[in-house]
């Protein structure tokens, strides 16, 4: 058996890759953002951990700023990713509003560097929500939110959402959709949040939760 | 004039190191291996000399003893970058290394006590011998180790002692060198026979002659040989701080078209690239694999870590992945993997803690979102102090380290900024009656205006030229990042919208979307 060192030797570290593959312990209950208005929405006053919640809005509607606070919520310990599909997350922003930058990992996978290959053979929609589900159940992130502007009427839409909700599941990660009231993707999640300015103030409303994955219609701008 | 003590020295000695370095960097194949200078046989290996491979002899004697033997002609310079490779290891032992060419390695050993405090010092010194011939080991080598009283001692006793370790008491020296012959105290040849024509034929009968007869007979040599065999021998190491990052290579046994195989050399390379690391309290932050291919060609990767660390484990899942994401055009023949970027392993923890799944998670989702995105799809942003708000942060490598000091701008400025900003500000027209602006037209659609706050006045930089750098990547990718700029900046509510963030541009007049309070 001349190579039967070898063979153990790659025995070994398959082991050893997949021990180390192993995800951190999971965490369960709910993580509240501190804004008055969305946690009295939200059931048990919090976002889950380990699984999906929708913020719905405009543009301007108060979501993004929603989500930040989550991350700034977070225990000291933690990290975070934003899936950053349109490229508008202004990271000073998040800063001011107490989001430690050195714990928020911005994925902008849309968006190649100028004179820079584009993301190795990906369609970048494809390639954003790959990288949804990768950081979701990595373990390695206590919330990741997602702003991926899936068109409507995508293929595999149903599948889509069954990999993101069992992604979450699986790092036990609270995962934030964004989502435009007009435009985009939707699809059962466990809480879904529909949020809009009223003079100058955010206000929550829990919607009714839809049949799995429901495209929907509308275009101009969605945010 | 009081003379300095003798230092205790830990030598390890390397045996055959030329062939030692020739088959450390192929994979085992069974074939009889030898290494040529001026045409003869420096040393072969077990299989050649088996086959009746005698060193000394010439090559055309050996070839005629083993048909098979492959032969490699001596390259002392490659010896002496390997023997400094294997110092770098070493350096994780002792306060100070020297490498002693062509096959020797002296170590400090005085601190040799900290490695084991409730040891006697007979015992922590022959614990840092075993600890040194291990990490020669780790790194491919058979070693035999000497500590002694003396640079000189030391390495004389390393070279004819019989077995792996051997420990002498700090005034045992001469009467350890005493049996060996004179050529053993390094001394050159002709002086030897000279001696040994004198019946000077040991260590023990050169220690015991008057110094003025041999200074008379055999110069300073003679004399300086004389004080080695009396094991005297105060002078200090020379220390050795390394220059160049380290770099391994393994030529494989056959092509390789498989990730497998490559991933097996590259746990070999991880593990000595790490081991001369950790020699000096460095941890890898970027590698860089070169794959040689068959029959030529070469594919290079560049590997970023999440951490800087000189754990070879935590390099294996980012190796991994961007090995089997690779399509190789050609078979792999030959590995070398370098470490290119490297930081010092700090006391700081990662954010997440010390938690290794939760590291372990990172280090692999990140290398995964590294492979398929792009390095550069992936960052942290690190805040900037301008005023132009599109240069307001910079992008740096994600390595969910906490900060050496607070943002300037955390937990400022309130709501001030927008949370997201156009990558290309949106031109909007403004309708009104009367001079007072009642509507912004946005994508085609007049939007009421119900609330305005502001100017914010944002302007300078009219000292960079306009036009010079632009915007590598991110939201502002190839916008001009320079030159002089002149905005109001108004926060503006208007209808089915919320709140924007719209400015007047003082070079043209026009009104401007550029974000959302969103």
């Amino acid at each position: 058996m001349p190579h039967s060192g070898k063979h153990l030797t790659l025995a070994h570290m398959r082991e050893e890759i997949g021990r180390i593959e192993r995800r951190p312990g999971r965490r369960g209950g709910t993580v509240a953002c501190r804004l008055a208005a969305i946690d009295a929405a939200l059931p048990g006053g919090g976002f889950p951990r380990g699984a999906l919640s929708e913020l719905s809005g405009g543009p301007a509607s108060g979501k993004t700023a929603a989500a930040l606070s989550l991350l700034a919520a977070l225990d000291p310990e933690d990290l975070f990713a934003w899936v950053d599909g349109r490229g508008e997350l202004y990271p000073p922003a998040a800063a001011a509003r107490g989001v430690d930058l050195t714990r928020l990992l911005v994925v902008r996978p849309l968006l190649p560097a100028a004179g820079r290959r584009p993301p190795a053979r990906e369609a970048p929609l494809r390639a954003a929500l790959w990288a949804c589900e990768a950081l979701l159940a990595s373990g390695a992130f206590a919330a990741v939110a997602m702003d991926v502007p899936v068109p409507r009427g995508i293929a595999g839409a149903d599948a889509i959402a069954r990999r993101l909700q069992a992604a979450a599941e699986r790092g036990g990660t609270i995962g934030l959709w964004l989502t435009a009231p007009e435009g985009g993707l939707r699809f059962r999640v466990a809480v879904r949040l529909e949020l809009a300015t009223e003079a100058g103030r955010v206000v929550a409303r829990r919607a009714l939760l839809g049949p799995a994955a429901v495209p929907a219609g509308g275009g101009g701008r969605a945010a | 004039m009081r003379r300095e003590a003798s230092p205790r020295v830990l030598a390890v000695l390397l045996p055959d190191l030329p062939l030692q370095r020739i088959a450390r960097a192929r994979e085992p194949g069974g074939t009889p291996l030898a290494v040529v200078a001026g045409g003869r046989i420096l040393c072969g290996d077990a299989a050649a000399r088996a086959a009746g491979v005698r060193a000394g002899a010439s090559l055309a004697e050996a070839l005629a003893a083993c048909g098979r033997l492959v032969h490699v002609v001596a390259d002392p310079a490659a010896d002496r970058a390997a023997l400094r490779g294997l110092a770098e290891a070493m350096l994780a032992l002792a306060p100070a290394v020297e490498p002693s060419p062509p096959d020797v390695l002296l170590l400090d050993a005085s601190a040799a006590h900290l490695l084991a405090s409730r040891c006697a010092p007979r015992e922590a010194e022959e614990l840092l011998a075993r600890r040194a011939v291990a990490v020669a080991a780790e790194m491919g080598y058979a070693a035999r180790a000497a500590v002694a009283t003396g640079r000189g001692p030391a390495r004389a006793i390393a070279r004819h002692a019989a077995g792996t370790i051997t420990w002498v008491a700090p005034d045992g020296a001469a009467a350890t060198l005493a049996p060996l012959p004179v050529a053993a105290l390094g001394l050159a040849p002709e002086i030897a026979a000279r001696l040994g024509a004198l019946g000077v034929d040991s260590a023990g009968a050169l220690a015991r002659l008057p110094e003025g007869t041999l200074a008379h007979r055999f110069g300073p040599d003679g004399v300086a040989a004389a004080r080695l065999a009396r094991g005297d021998d105060a002078s200090p190491l020379v220390r050795w701080i390394p220059e160049t990052l380290p770099e391994e290579a393994l030529d494989l046994e056959g092509p390789a078209e498989s990730a497998d195989p490559l991933l097996f050399a590259l746990k070999r390379l991880a593990d000595r690239v790490a081991a001369r690391l950790a020699g000096r309290g460095l941890g890898a932050s970027r590698l860089k694999i070169v794959l040689k291919l068959d029959p030529r060609g070469e594919e290079r990767l560049l590997v970023p870590l999440a951490a800087a660390t000189a754990d070879a484990t935590r390099w294996l899942l980012p190796v991994k992945e961007h090995l089997f994401s690779l399509r190789l055009a050609a078979p792999v023949i030959a590995v070398r993997l370098a470490a290119v970027e490297v930081a010092a392993v700090s006391v700081e923890q990662l954010a997440i803690g010390d938690r290794p799944e939760a590291i372990a998670a990172l280090q692999g989702v990140l290398a995964r979102l590294a492979v398929r995105l792009g390095e550069g799809a992936l960052f942290a942003a690190e805040p900037v102090d301008r005023h132009r708000p599109e240069g307001g942060y910079r992008e740096v490598p994600f390595t969910g380290l906490p900060p050496r000091a607070r943002s300037p701008r955390q937990g400022e400025e309130g709501g001030a900024r927008p949370t997201r900003l156009l990558s290309s500000p949106a031109a909007v027209v403004a309708e009104g009656e009367g001079g007072r602006v009642t509507a912004l037209r946005v994508d085609g659609r007049a939007r009421e205006v119900l609330a305005i706050d502001g100017p914010e006045r944002l302007r300078g930089e009219w000292w960079a030229p306009q036009g010079a750098p632009k915007a590598e990547r991110g939201f502002a990718a190839g916008a001009d990042l320079a030159g002089p700029f002149d905005r109001d900046y108004y926060r503006v509510r208007l209808d089915g919208l919320g709140d924007c963030w719209v400015y007047r541009d003082g070079g043209d007049g026009r009104l401007y979307l550029h974000g959302f309070f969103d």
